[in-house]
């Protein structure tokens, strides 16, 4: 029958382009777990003949201060979501619901901002923190990445469809803005900031231009640096380790992803409905 | 309504705290993006290099210079040829997994998490995964390609082809965003539409394509071709790690000039320029997306 | 014009029976309304008959060729959505003349540059041209042919979306609520331009609707469903005179029908809280269900006694809202305007039914042998 056949043309093509979307993934894998002998071998095999899994892990995680790395992603991406939520959410209430004047410039400029890509303010950003002395440290890495106009945006959207009686009802039990935001706001929004959330922390995780100018130090990288320096170090010799080290710098990200599908896509999703 | 003075205390109120719960974004905001992209255009028209004591008005003169540079000619160029190929190839790729995963009832899950896995994972590692996989002789796709009788390369040494390597790389990544997106129009357009087509005799893929999915696409197409660009427009890492900008600056692209002469060569001034350059193309993508979108919901 | 007949069709989603072996006949040239609350099934119904949905088992047929096996489009019936589905991003025009297009113009024709060099194209599409005319015309479309749905006003959609199924001349007309959407003043001319345009085409129509009065006034016959089953299939006055079921007594008739909890005696014998009333019942005997059509009661000294609620004057007719101690609900006397007047001031009153119909708790029909009035 026809539709047997078209139904099994498009799994088939689905099938082999989910394959071509894995495979560096499974290769990655793979060659985390051989040993060097392998890596290099004509013959291309997906397990390995001899499991040098602990080997490449224990040299991924003491060759380079790999703990480290994915400490500081948390570290950072944590710090990040927290200005980031801090500073968004009492805007985005603003912007939705209050009214004042200038409030349609202050929107202007989140629409401005947001039309600048963050490799833009780098060079003045950069010399700024010198003079600060901020560079190579937490803050600098931190510090610019810690407005998120996307944010601001996304919530204001979502606050306002928020229903005022709720707010006015609020106002008469006789809580201030301040803490309406907190109070009344934030419980609301919690899935769009789930998805926010998500979002900050794929971006800022894997986020590589800014961390690559600001820091210096091994024992400040960042995951995506951390990886290309060990990359650079140990030029092209040690696959299996380096792999292994991939290995672990993206299996929290893709672990975050598959038990949070659902919100992450969602936040990609609304990052589209602009 | 009557002012009453006691409603314009309260609408000051309203608008005090409205000022207080904007401030510490906004003075973000400015500090971080507004204000750096506004200094960025003003150091462009400068000589100032990073460190010196003193800096001089130059207005133009680093355009000038940059008119002149072949090197800069090489990477926009090669910037353009980049964003060219691989903004359609990944909305084609994106659009046509969307339309099979829709139109299939199981495995639907299994195939959409396959898809965007890529732009969850931090590309560096995954760069170099694919820098393996490009290797000449053990690397996957040149084993792959001899087997089934296809040509190989030496994918990143070679300077015909190194771009290419990278736009597979740029396109893998991206390809799941477009998807999500795509999928996300998919869903909004309605069924009854569908069923309006069997109704007056067009119930084979191709009508159906023709003459509602693709037109009630319209505007996420517009969106995704945008959001592609402009991501691919900042591609840097790829290219700062796995070539950095060689074989023959075959894959010096925008933004990694822009990083050599702003911080490796330390002419701030330079770089701004190249900066502003990148900020022109990128907001003439956004201007006109936004224009076709409104085309789009007027005459549409 | 060919009838419709569905055969003994049942259709189930998931866990859910959502149609149980439905059965019905549609004579050629009717204007049959499907009637029920949201859920019975009805939309799914015509789903099945027009082809966008499988029975699990049942036949149609259409005329007398039976269509199960075939698609949508071979069938040869027009359906018209509630939401219109009218393909926003082509003129009026090009949605009305689709289905024609479909049609007439082979895969190649259609192509959208290529089609044109074709021979033959230009004057197949200038015959469409005229169909689309001719159709749009009467509908008061004419001027509008250009303009995008996006332009129009939802009684212009909906005019559209008729034209669309007119053009083709189907064999049947299937409408799935389609005045939903208009608001209430639109939906009174709305109905009326239905019912003349089916009459004077002479097509088969099959109408689904949740409101009552719009099937009641639009259709020849009406088949009542509720649940998956269908409950009764008669012309509007008789399921208004003649239910056979307490589910379609309820259904039908604005007020809603009275019911009231009986006692049959075993001699048929009727008594209501106590008291008796008027009407024998030809068999059965225990509790039971009497209904009452609003203009079936009236003020009797020998009546059963209520307290007047309130008056609920509607200007050509006032309804008296009343209560009855033992009765749960409220029961509702339709009288005129100067007997309800006469009401003011009384807070108490006998009501005495002067028509009633008998159900069992099943809620089926009982019959009713007349007896004389009881005399004071």
């Amino acid at each position: 029958m026809v539709n047997r056949l078209g139904l099994l043309l498009r799994h088939s093509v689905l099938i082999i382009g989910a394959a071509v979307m894995l495979a560096p993934f499974i290769i990655m894998v793979s060659i985390s777990l051989k040993p060097p002998g392998e890596v290099f071998a004509p013959q291309f095999s997906l397990l390995p003949q001899q499991w040098y899994v602990v080997e490449n892990y224990t040299a991924a995680f003491t060759r380079v201060p790999l703990a480290r790395f994915i400490l500081n992603g948390f570290i950072v991406t944590f710090c990040i979501f927290l200005m980031q939520a801090l500073t968004a959410l009492p805007m985005a209430y603003a912007l939705a619901k209050l009214h004042f004047r200038g409030r349609e410039t202050c929107f202007a400029l989140v629409v401005l901002a947001l039309l600048i890509p963050p490799q833009v303010p780098a060079i003045p950003l950069y010399i700024a923190l010198w003079q600060l002395d901020l560079l190579n440290t937490y803050a600098g890495i931190i510090l610019p990445s810690t407005i998120s106009v996307f944010g601001i945006f996304m919530m204001r959207q979502f606050f306002r469809t928020v229903p005022n009686d709720l707010i006015a009802a609020a106002r008469m039990d006789g809580l201030g803005e301040f803490a309406i935001v907190w109070r009344i706001m934030l419980p609301t929004a919690l899935p769009a900031l789930a998805a926010f959330a998500c979002l900050s922390f794929i971006w800022n995780w894997n986020e590589f231009f800014w961390p690559f100018l600001v820091v210096q130090d091994e024992a400040l990288m960042t995951p995506p640096l951390g990886i290309a320096f060990f990359s650079n170090a140990e030029a092209g010799t040690s696959f299996g380790p380096l792999m292994a080290a991939a290995t672990a710098v993206t299996a929290p990200l893709v672990l975050a992803f598959l038990f949070a599908q659902r919100a992450f896509i969602e936040g990609v999703t609304m990052s589209g409905i602009k | 309504m009557r002012k009453t003075p006691s409603s314009s205390g309260l609408r000051r109120a309203e608008a005090l705290a409205g000022y207080m719960l904007s401030l510490p974004a906004l003075i973000l905001m400015w500090a971080m993006l507004l204000g750096p992209a506004v200094s960025v255009i003003l150091l462009s028209l400068t000589d100032w290099n990073f460190g010196e004591a003193s800096l001089r008005w130059v207005g133009l003169e680093n355009y000038g210079e940059l008119w002149a540079d072949r090197v800069f000619w090489i990477s926009l160029k090669n910037t353009i040829i980049y964003v060219g190929i691989s903004v359609p190839a990944t909305v084609f790729l994106g659009l046509l997994a969307a339309l099979l995963i829709e139109s299939v009832s199981h495995g639907r899950a299994f195939y959409r998490a396959a898809f965007f896995v890529p732009v969850a994972s931090t590309l560096l590692a995954m760069a170099l995964v694919w820098e393996f996989m490009f290797h000449p002789t053990v690397g996957f796709i040149n084993q792959l390609f001899g087997a089934i009788g296809l040509p190989t390369a030496d994918w990143l040494q070679n300077p015909g082809t190194a771009l290419f390597a990278l736009i597979a790389i740029g396109v893998w990544q991206n390809l799941g965003l477009a998807m999500i997106l795509f999928m996300a129009g998919l869903t909004a357009i309605p069924k009854d539409l569908y069923e309006a087509l069997a109704m007056d005799g067009a119930d084979d893929a191709w009508e159906r394509f023709r003459r509602v999915t693709w037109p009630m696409l319209g505007p996420s197409l517009v969106f995704v071709v945008a959001i592609t660009a402009i991501r691919s427009f900042q591609v840097f890492e790829t290219v700062a790690v796995l070539t950095e900008g060689g074989p023959s600056k075959s894959t010096e692209v925008l933004l990694y000039t822009m990083v050599q002469q702003g911080f490796t060569f330390l002419r701030s001034s330079y770089g701004a320029a190249i900066t502003v350059i990148f900020l022109i193309f990128t907001v003439s993508l956004t201007l006109l997306q936004t224009v076709a979108l409104e085309r789009r919901t007027h005459y549409g | 014009m060919p009838g419709v007949k569905l055969r003994d069709i049942t259709k189930q989603f998931g866990t859910t029976q959502v149609l149980r072996g439905v059965s019905l006949a549609v004579e050629e040239s009717e204007f049959l309304a499907i009637l029920g609350p949201s859920g019975c099934g009805k939309s799914t119904l015509l789903r099945i008959i027009a082809g966008l949905e499988t029975a699990d088992s049942g036949e149609v047929f259409i005329g007398d060729r039976q269509v199960d096996s075939l698609p949508a489009k071979a069938r040869d019936l027009a359906m018209v959505f509630q939401s219109y589905a009218l393909y926003p991003y082509m003129t009026v025009a090009a949605n009305i003349a689709l289905p024609l297009e479909m049609r007439r113009l082979s895969a190649l024709q259609r192509l959208p540059f290529l089609g044109a060099i074709l021979p033959g194209t230009r004057a197949a599409r200038d015959l469409i041209a005229r169909d689309v005319e001719a159709v749009a015309s009467p509908l008061g479309l004419q001027g509008l042919l250009g303009r995008k749905p996006a332009q129009l006003s939802g009684g212009q959609r909906q005019r559209v979306a008729l034209a669309r199924a007119m053009v083709r001349h189907p064999a049947a007309f299937l409408m799935d609520e389609p005045l939903s959407n208009l608001d209430a003043r639109l939906r009174a001319d709305a109905r009326a331009e239905i019912v003349s345009l089916t009459r004077r085409l002479g097509v088969t129509t099959l109408y689904v609707t949740h409101d009552q009065s719009e099937a009641m006034a639009m259709a020849d016959r009406v088949a009542v469903m509720e649940g998956g089953n269908l409950l009764q299939l008669a012309s509007p006055q008789t399921l208004y005179d003649d239910p056979q079921s307490l589910a379609v007594a309820r259904f039908v008739g604005t007020p809603p029908i009275n019911i009231w909890t009986i006692e049959i005696a075993g001699n048929g014998s009727i008594t209501c809280c106590g008291q008796r009333l008027p009407f024998h019942a030809k068999s059965s005997s225990g509790p039971a269900l009497m209904g009452l059509r609003p203009e079936n009661l009236e003020i009797h000294q020998d009546g059963i006694p209520a307290r007047v609620l309130r008056l609920e004057r509607l200007g050509m007719e006032t309804l008296v809202h009343c209560h009855i101690a033992g009765l749960t609900g409220t029961t509702i006397l339709r009288l005129t305007p100067s007997a309800a007047e006469q009401l003011i001031g009384f807070e108490n009153v006998k009501l005495m039914p002067k028509k009633a119909l008998l159900f069992d708790l099943q809620g089926n029909r009982i019959a009713v042998a007349e007896s004389a009035r009881i005399d004071a």
